[in-house]
């Protein structure tokens, strides 16, 4: 019993990474050979720890019973018999879980070592703050930015918006995308080329700079117009100039869901 | 004019992270070979060992670099009042797979390590140690492929990819009996 009430704190301490974890604690536990795992034991136990797992987090739950419904079929799999064809041994059912095992057995131990080495700014440092991740290295001089870049820029764009806002507030109607769209068209037949910042400066809220940049990269989409941008960081001035007056576009009706 | 090995010890002093024999060579004189660059290198890396000094100059991420040695961080991380960079389990293990398997789609992760890596995935990448390398374009949506980052390299001290253990080199490490690993 006292193993048991250790379980239970061992489970709803979320000491097992998941049900692959789980068993080869258990594997290890009962001091069996992982090639010849006596299913009924191990699977009888899985099953008591998965009774006594909180269940309150469905996500690992979930993997947890899926991997309760494997090892029952394995299970029973076990009992039927085999067929046997000529020449070739049986096939055992419990290789399906042998295997992954043996590979999560691998990365674990593959993770232990990595864990032991010097690692920076735990075991070793180096001189200064070190904060930052050594140089960025560009590649043939194309832009090397992540998604992050991205919504680092747009919280930049979106606070400047705040900050430029007037005194006097007016409530002013909405636009949709379609016809953010059409104006930013027929903007562009007429001056060619421009800018995303000379395409916002005259939105009244970040509803509207969305709504440009939505259009925007609808227009890009069908090839109406292309974009370029300069440096790195040069999110808001990235510029844009026609490229297909004919391109075909969604009608304004289609693009209207706001 | 000072000697080149003179020259080579202070740029690696001043700098800010590893550097290598390319950007050595480019500071240190017009047309000099990276081969005598690395000759005072290796020079300055024996006698740095044979003073027993509390740091060590390193090979790491393709270039060197002054470190500290282990028995430090305590005093360090007093001095600094910050407690010791450390990735949880689940990270450290994810790590390993992307280490290894790379380049690797979040599902193949998710299938060896038998659990959702999303958030994990996302905390490597916001740590700088993984990046997405490229898409997968014989896959229906052109999924993520991930591998790791020169930051990687620098925060385990490994030279490039070449210097992990492989996985063979760790298993004759451990007992055969994959039982007593854990």
């Amino acid at each position: 019993m006292p193993d048991s009430l250790h379980i239970t704190l061992e489970v709803q301490d979320g000491i097992y990474e998941g049900p692959l974890d789980l068993l080869l604690h258990l594997i290890d536990k009962n001091k069996v050979d992982i090639n010849d795992i006596p299913m009924s034991l191990i699977t009888g136990q899985y099953l008591e720890y998965l009774d006594l797992m909180d269940r309150t987090d469905l996500d690992a739950a979930g993997d947890f019973l899926v991997m309760a419904a494997t090892l029952t079929n394995i299970k029973s799999r076990l009992l039927l018999p085999r067929l046997e064809i000529e020449g070739q041994p049986a096939e055992d059912p419990r290789e399906e879980l042998t295997g992954p095992l043996l590979e999560y057995a691998q990365m674990k131990s593959v993770a232990q070592v990595l864990d032991q080495r010097p690692v920076l700014n735990r075991d070793v440092f180096t001189r200064g703050e070190n904060e930052e991740a050594g140089d960025i290295s560009f590649i043939d001089n194309r832009i090397q930015s992540t998604l992050f870049d991205l919504i680092q820029a747009w919280h930049e764009l979106a606070s400047r918006q705040e900050k430029e806002e007037t005194l006097l507030q007016f409530k002013i109607e909405t636009k949709t995308i379609g016809q953010r769209l059409a104006e930013i068209r027929a903007y562009l037949l007429e001056i060619k080329s421009s800018n995303f910042r000379e395409l916002v400066r005259q939105s009244q809220n970040a509803l509207e700079v969305a709504l440009s940049f939505l259009a925007i990269l609808e227009l890009a989409r069908t090839g109406f117009l292309r974009l370029y941008q300069q440096t790195e960081t040069d999110f808001t001035g990235p510029r844009m100039w026609l490229a297909d007056p004919e391109a075909k576009t969604l009608e304004p009706e289609q693009l209207d869901y706001r | 004019m000072l000697p080149l090995k003179t020259i080579v010890e202070g740029l690696l002093f001043v700098a800010d992270g590893p550097l290598s024999l390319e950007k050595l060579a480019e500071a240190a004189a017009d047309n000099i070979s990276t081969e005598s660059i690395e000759q005072e290198v290796e020079s300055l890396i024996n006698e740095y060992d044979d003073l027993n000094r509390a740091f060590s100059l390193s090979l790491v991420a393709g270039g060197y670099q002054f470190r500290t040695k282990p028995g430090l961080a305590p005093y360090v991380l007093r001095l600094k009042k910050k407690t010791a960079h450390t990735l949880s389990r689940s990270a450290t293990e994810t790590l390993a797979v992307i280490a290894y398997r790379q380049p690797i789609l979040r599902a193949e992760v998710e299938k060896i390590r038998g659990v959702d890596s999303g958030g994990v995935i996302r905390t490597l990448l916001e740590k700088d140690l993984i990046k997405i390398t490229r898409r997968d374009d014989n896959l229906p949506g052109r999924p993520m492929l991930y591998g790791t980052t020169d930051r990687f390299l620098e925060t385990y001290g490994l030279s490039d990819l070449k210097a992990l253990p492989t996985v063979e080199e760790i298993e004759k490490l451990e007992p055969k009996d994959t039982r007593t690993l854990f």
